[in-house]
């Protein structure tokens, strides 16, 4: 019997119950503890529960770790996704971090207490239990009322039974109920006895008065108000850099009680002024989303079929530290695999790349996407071209399948719509009527693959006319007459034949070019990994610009002269090629003469799986998605599965987090500095003004989500290399590098997150710039001189070639579980023609799946959007939908994974990128396949 | 005064950022919405293939159906014009159409939620939010305000300030000089009713093929008003007598019959 005040008692059990919630471990879940539980049943009448208790643990080879992966499922990652948050505001607000968490810390301060370093969110069971048991023991019983009824007895209900449907196991059924009958002011008679005869029998009779209190009816929460405030009045932070896209428009964030409310752009920003895009404004969900990751998770269960359990950042760091270094002893450092993504990969990808000293690194945004484009115009002009196309000013846009409109990046569409607006012609060749062909002066409605040939009949038109700018040809390009004798064969009518278009059409887009020549911009594109054969196609739009000596001039390809910003990053070593999978051994020669930086995808996959020339054994993913970005998943799996270590770093779950063994939670581009973004005003005729702007946060991390820099230099202590660390924090990184501009995080602050300067006119060819319209050093390396149009692989009878795009309101797969983002396009519909889908007897709406030409069939099914403006050969659908990890609550099985039915692989012979676009489809409805009539 | 907005198709390229602002802005809750984009086509017209988009949100009508058949009880409520400093007293029930600015705005305090002024709204720019029902209410119903907080302190409204194409202009209609009055005299056109005059205040402008389909595709008709105003009427019988019902634990058989017809009226919809 106890002889310590009632209010003593009251406190300790609230501590009790807190102490049962906490994340499950062996130095307080012992036996110990389980015998004061089992008391407290047995006192409460409960010992069936607590026997179901005892009779679980007692069966388990490792009962903590089983509490452990059950604790982790319900509470924090769960799958098919996490169970019950136990955070207050998610059920009031529908939001971490809504008001309700505001109300709840404010609550805490307002009785003189606060949180720690180390705490959890304020609204978390844990904290509000241990809140509860520290007022009482001050006898604050009418604080403790009104805490129970205004901030914990309103989401408790949901919270408990959310618990009670979704656990496993017994004990957190029994812990909720244990907590619901102390502190739920309705008691169900849940164990085998009354609230009243526990309160005696535990001693606790001298406390009814405050505890009957706590039973006594009394007035509901306080409702927030009917109409929401708006965001004027909240508080400005400044320095935010967007990274829902990478084109990194400057934000600012409107922030209310330490809860981020909204997005902006910066109105100081010279870039993306006050306009951010549908992506840029969910931004705040992202970093609310309850399925994000949050601490650092280890997985007890398979690769690909995970059981995460949760665990200390020195467990996980100590885990990789040793995980890799054992790769690196054992095989040697081309033993580790990377595939980084998005501007936190960075600093890893060049600690292993330099530091560790592995070539094995792939880059989805090069081998999947734009890595092709680069280098073909290096192979012609030098430089890279990125999409520095002067669309504002220009009088005729030529666009190869881009489709501006779905595919948003904001100062990008600026220049767009300022063009169209000035009267620029817009011509777009694209098989489906885009959101930028209908736009368009001229759609060109050409057929898969083709689009070298149709550039190539453009150009010997202009040659053969006489319509090249031939003072530019004569002063800065290099083989005009090797080219002009390689493409002599392609006149229209061949062009018309191949491309499926007529001639009349080619020649009045040729015209339309020559005669607003050299003020046309001719788009290089961005996503350009299509068909195996791009690398030939991009030099076609490089040499095109060329002859309409469309470089450097008003209108024409011209790269704005922004400021210089010195890099900060792991030094570089000396290069070796001793194990670069690029390099044929033999006799010293390059594989893919023209690949991007990093090595081709499918030679890593090829060496990981096969162990051949050496083995790869340790895979490292940070910020990427190789699943639902690299075409062929088994083959992605397969290399998963070689290894003898995955560890992820990542933002979200995705596909491909559920094969990692280690998965570490990483800050957002909304909680941590890193990425410098420097620029011009995007409109090049405008004053000439250059921008610096750092990425700075908006919010604190939440939970226990950690930067890039201390990830990358924890894992590089224990991997040995702790003295080849460049810089001890994120905030060192980014100062030392704006220190090269006479720049600082302070100074940025102070100037409201954008630093102004004034530029240079952009006009005007440098001296040294050439144009290699024929190019020897790619014919001594095997290729054609000048750009070539190879065919790709007609469509299999019955099947339409499968091509995708980018909706507007998703970032490929990674924005997928963005609610909003997830409302405003459900799913992705598959396009197919009206006189097709008559013949097929589809109509608007109706549900396909699909299957493939290899016989893989998709996952899940979408609606179907019948138009005219597609054509027959082909359907299309947005990319990026249809996740298949249920740990994404809302992305999970959202309409088709277009990756997944991309499963025959297209390698570009020069850059050695993957081409997506050579797969075939028929459509599946009601368990039908149906063939599409040619 | 008259508000209004301009949304310029020609610039337009359907991204939602209006959408996504107006969310973040007033925390419209998922699924509902205060504007929208629709897509349009792409699809054969007279004119060629055409795609366009229909970026809906209320349009502040002329003369709002919605507004007449609020049934809650009126109130007297004193309105000033923000320039001239004048007042103006007038009765309305818990929706209204401002006498100074034309805006359109809600009472949510004083809002039944019987989702009337919803049904009568032919463009759909209304929505009853259950979750804020209240001992007074089934919900309270939301709609654009045209941001009118924002307005007030000189902001721009959320979807015109992020519109990433300047593609939406927001201004006073009846100021001959403003950009939204002269993009009214280059041609910008209102999706008016059919066979009806509401005077609808946001504006579409766009080429002969664009316009074409979005007037194909999203004339609306007037709502069946005879439906719309016996629910209103029931809403307003039945609300506080089911409240009452509920206090004394009985629902009488007229009660009941009556919820019945409203409920049937929902599924109708």
């Amino acid at each position: 019997m106890s002889t310590t005040e009632p209010s003593e008692d009251i406190s300790r059990v609230y501590r009790f119950l807190s102490q049962c919630m906490q994340y499950p471990d062996a130095e307080w879940l012992n036996h110990e503890f389980l015998n004061v539980l089992y008391n407290l049943l047995g006192t409460l009448g409960a010992v069936e529960e607590g026997a179901a208790i005892k009779k679980e643990l007692d069966s388990a080879e490792d009962y903590i770790e089983d509490l452990q992966v059950e604790y982790t499922r319900l509470f924090i990652n769960g799958i098919p996704h996490v169970i019950a948050p136990p955070y207050g505001s998610i059920y009031i607000d529908k939001s971490l971090q809504g008001a309700f968490a505001g109300d709840t810390l404010a609550f805490y301060r307002d009785k003189g207490f606060g949180m720690n370093d180390d705490a959890d969110l304020p609204d978390h069971l844990i904290h509000e239990l241990e809140f509860l048991s520290l007022l009482v023991e001050e006898k604050d019983f009418a604080g403790e009322q009104e805490f129970l009824n205004k901030l914990f007895r309103p989401w408790y209900e949901k919270f408990h039974s959310k618990v009670t449907e979704g656990t496993h196991h017994p004990y957190y059924r029994v812990v909720v109920q244990l907590i619901d009958f102390l502190l739920r002011r309705k008691t169900k008679m849940a164990f085998n006895l009354t609230r009243r005869k526990f309160l005696q029998t535990a001693s606790l009779a001298a406390a009814s008065v405050p505890l009957s209190k706590v039973v006594s009816a009394n007035t509901g929460v306080t409702k927030a108000a009917l109409d929401t405030k708006g965001t004027a009045g909240d508080k400005t932070v400044v320095g935010g850099i967007c990274e829902m896209c990478f084109w990194r428009c400057q934000l600012v964030g409107k922030v209310r009680d330490g809860r981020l409310m909204k997005l902006e752009g910066n109105p100081k920003s010279i870039d993306n002024g006050t306009s951010i895009c549908a992506r840029g404004n969910a931004g705040v969900k992202l970093l609310y989303d309850v399925d994000r990751l949050k601490y650092p998770l280890k997985n007890v269960g398979k690769r690909g079929a995970p059981k995460w359990k949760k665990i200390s950042w020195k467990e996980a760091l100590d885990e990789c530290g040793a995980k890799l270094k054992n790769t690196v002893d054992k095989y040697g450092p081309q033993g580790i695999c990377v595939f980084p993504h998005g501007s936190s990969a960075k600093y890893p990808m060049h600690y292993f790349e330099r530091a560790v000293g592995t070539h094995n690194v792939s880059e989805a945004s090069f081998f999947q996407c734009r890595g092709i484009r680069d280098t073909a115009y290096l192979a012609t002009t030098g430089k890279p071209p990125g999409e520095k196309v002067d669309m504002a000013n220009t009088k005729v846009m030529f666009f190869i399948g881009n489709h501006l409109g779905e595919n948003v990046h904001v100062s990008h569409i600026k220049q767009y719509i300022k063009g169209l607006q000035n009267g620029a012609k817009l011509i777009v060749a694209d098989p489906r009527f885009s959101a930028a062909a209908a736009k368009a002066d001229i759609w060109v409605q050409i057929k898969p693959g083709t689009d070298t040939a149709y550039m190539l009949a453009i150009m010997n038109y202009l040659v053969k006319n006489n319509k090249y700018d031939k003072a530019f040809v004569e002063d800065y390009t290099e083989g005009f007459e090797e080219f002009a004798e390689a493409i002599k064969e392609w006149t229209l009518e061949k062009a018309a034949k191949e491309c499926d278009i007529p001639a009349g059409q080619i020649k009045e887009v040729a015209e339309m070019l020559a005669a607003n020549a050299p003020h046309v911009a001719i788009h290089p594109g961005r996503h350009v990994s299509w068909y195996g054969n791009d690398f030939q196609r991009q030099r076609a739009l490089a040499c095109l610009t060329g002859i309409l000596g469309a470089y450097y001039v008003k209108g024409g390809w011209v790269p704005a002269k922004g400021p210089k910003v010195g890099k900060v990053s792991w030094a570089k070593g000396e290069a070796d090629h001793t194990y670069d999978l690029n390099i044929n051994h033999q006799d010293g020669t390059k594989q893919y003469t023209n690949k991007p930086p990093g090595t081709p995808t499918e030679l890593i996959r090829d060496c990981a799986i096969s162990g051949k020339p050496y083995p790869i054994k340790s895979c490292v993913l940070w910020g990427q998605n190789p699943l639902q970005t690299i075409p062929n998943q088994e083959k992605m799996k397969d290399l998963f599965l070689a290894m003898d270590f995955v560890m992820c770093v990542d933002v979200m779950p995705t596909d491909a987090t559920a094969w990692a063994d280690i998965l570490l939670p990483e800050s957002s581009y909304l909680e941590r500095y890193d990425y410098i973004k420097k620029g011009t005003q995007w409109d090049l005729s405008k004053k000439h003004q250059q921008f610096i702007a750092a990425r700075m946060p908006l919010v604190e991390p939440m939970f226990e989500r950690k930067d890039q820099i201390y990830i990358t230099n924890e894992i590089a202590k224990r991997m040995g290399n702790e003295s080849k660390i460049p810089v001890q924090t994120i905030e060192e990184l980014v100062d030392k590098s704006l220190a090269t501009a006479n720049l600082s995080i302070e100074k940025l602050k102070a100037e409201d997150g954008i630093h102004i300067q004034p530029g240079k006119d952009p006009y005007g060819i440098p001296e040294d710039f050439t144009v290699v319209l024929y190019n020897e050093d790619l014919v001594d390396d095997g290729h054609p001189g000048a750009p070539t149009y190879k065919a790709v692989p007609d469509n299999p009878e019955g099947f339409a070639r499968l091509l995708y795009g980018r909706t507007p309101v998703h970032t490929f797969n990674r924005s997928q579980n963005n609610v909003w983002l997830h409302n405003a396009m459900p799913d992705n519909p598959v396009w197919i023609n009206n006189e097709v889908a008559a013949k097929l007897g589809l109509i608007d709406g109706d549900t396909v799946g699909f299957v493939n030409s290899e016989g893989v069939e998709s996952a899940t099914t979408t609606t179907v959007k019948v138009t005219a403006g597609i054509r027959k050969d082909c359907v299309y659908m947005y990319h990026g939908y249809g996740s298949a990890n249920p740990a994404l609550s809302i992305g999970h099985g959202t309409g088709v994974d277009d990756q997944s039915l991309i499963t025959k692989l297209a390698v570009d012979p020069e850059t050695g990128c993957n081409g997506m676009r050579n797969n075939f489809v028929k459509l599946i409805k009601d368990g039908r396949v149906l063939d599409i009539p040619a | 005064m008259q508000y209004g907005m301009i949304i310029d198709l020609e610039r337009c390229v359907g991204c939602h950022a209006c959408t996504i602002a107006c969310r973040a802005e007033w925390e419209v809750p998922v699924p509902y919405q205060r504007n929208w984009v629709k897509r349009l086509g792409p699809t054969m017209t007279d004119d060629g293939m055409a795609a366009t988009y229909y970026p809906g949100l209320c349009n502040h009508c002329d003369k709002p159906p919605c507004v007449d058949e609020c049934p809650a009880d009126p109130v007297e409520m004193t309105f000033k014009d923000a320039k001239s400093g004048k007042t103006k007293t007038m009765e309305v029930a818990a929706t209204w159409k401002d006498p100074f600015d034309g805006t359109v705005q809600v009472d949510k305090g004083r809002c039944l939620g019987c989702g009337a002024c919803a049904d009568a709204c032919p463009y759909g720019a209304r929505y009853v939010d259950p979750a804020l029902a209240d001992d007074d209410s089934e919900g309270k119903v939301d709609k654009c305000t045209y941001c009118k907080p924002r307005v007030e302190q000189g902001l721009q409204p959320a979807c015109v300030q992020t519109c990433i194409a300047d593609a939406r202009i927001f201004g006073d209609l009846s100021d001959p000089n403003s950009e939204v009055s002269q993009y009214v005299r280059k041609g910008a056109k209102g999706l008016e009713v059919k066979d009806g005059h509401i005077g609808p205040n946001s504006r579409y402008f766009g080429n002969k093929k664009d316009m074409g389909l979005l007037f194909a595709d999203y004339t609306p008709e007037l709502a069946d008003m005879g439906s719309v105003k016996r629910r209103a009427m029931m809403a307003s019988m039945v609300k506080p007598a089911m409240r009452k019902a509920k206090d004394i634990g009985i629902l009488g058989v007229a009660g009941a019959m009556l919820v019945k017809t409203l409920s049937e009226d929902n599924e109708k919809k």
